[in-house]
């Protein structure tokens, strides 16, 4: 009986490594955690900008994708846009949560961070934009993530989201009018310089 | 599309802002996945037991190690000859062929050899 992983491990699909690990590959499943662990925690940090949430929310989703491993043909997506659906669906349900306990998260930098003046001000408009997409509606705040900071396709997004291209489009324009909006007021103190 | 200033970045300004950012990923520690990896073993699947088959060697090393037949040259000149008895004949037929019925009466546990 051949091993499902004869080839090289950064040439087998997403989907061929969770078979691999359905069958008990153990290797499978180092693989396949280092490929999509960064991209679902990334996407948690965009949306909750907690590190401790971030990280439960990517444990979650990574313990709900071992389980549900057995019957990765059932899934209807694959392994990735699966997972990243399950991660945005946990991190609105913390942010609807927070809404409702009125929780207040502080997006402000770690006072004991040594200063230099190119990157205080980097830091400073990666905390503006942090802040300013903490102001827009949960779905909104998604599809920018996910379009404009995490690179996906719009198709992919559409997967993830369960609604059509057009509707990605809409939402990603709406929360980049948005977002051009909440920045504006901070547009000297970020130096960002309209070279148009 | 035309923005006021006053009021909203312009798609530039935007568009860089959010190219910087993209550059700024966080990155989970060390710790975290080494916690992810314990997660994933200890959920992974037992793996399914391999079945095999006897293959008719297998059979033929099981029959002549269990009883005695004519000594070495001869037993394995037997041998290879009811196998090719049964190949020529076809597994089955070779029982009913005239050759593999005076070769079961000489030596009996020749019937053993081939499978079912």
């Amino acid at each position: 009986m051949t091993h499902m992983l004869d080839a090289p491990l950064q040439d087998v699909g997403d989907a061929d490594l969770l078979a691999a690990y359905a069958a008990g590959e153990a290797r499978a499943a180092r693989a396949l955690m280092l490929r999509l662990t960064p991209r679902i925690f990334g996407l948690s940090m965009r949306m909750l900008g907690d590190r401790a949430e971030a990280e439960d929310v990517t444990q979650e989703t990574m313990l709900r994708l071992w389980k549900i491993a057995p019957k990765w043909r059932d899934m209807g997506a694959a392994p990735g846009t699966w997972t990243y659906r399950v991660a945005a669906n946990l991190c609105t349900d913390r942010l609807r949560r927070r809404r409702d306990a009125a929780w207040d998260p502080e997006f402000d930098l770690a006072d004991d961070r040594p200063s230099e003046e190119t990157r205080l001000q980097t830091e400073a408009r990666a905390e503006a934009l942090t802040a300013a997409l903490a102001t827009l509606p949960d779905r909104q705040r998604l599809a920018v993530v996910l379009r404009h900071l995490e690179g996906l396709a719009n198709p992919e997004i559409a997967e993830i989201l369960e609604i059509s291209v057009d509707a990605v489009e809409s939402l990603t324009a709406r929360g980049k009018r948005a977002l051009a909006k909440a920045l504006a007021e901070h547009r000297e103190a970020l130096g960002l310089i309209d070279d148009t | 599309m035309t923005h006021d200033p006053k009021f909203e970045l312009s798609d530039a300004e935007l568009d860089r802002l959010l190219a910087e950012a993209r550059l700024d990923t966080a990155l989970p520690s060390a710790n975290f996945m080494a916690r992810l990896e314990a997660d994933a073993l200890r959920m992974l699947p037992e793996p399914a037991p391999v079945v095999t088959r006897p293959t008719l060697w297998d059979r033929v090393r099981t029959v002549l190690g269990r009883v005695a037949l004519p000594s070495g040259l001869v037993a394995a000149g037997l041998t290879g000859l009811w196998l090719g008895v049964a190949a020529g004949s076809g597994t089955y037929a070779v029982y009913t062929s005239e050759l593999g019925l005076q070769m079961m009466d000489d030596f009996p546990v020749l019937a053993g050899i081939l499978a079912e």
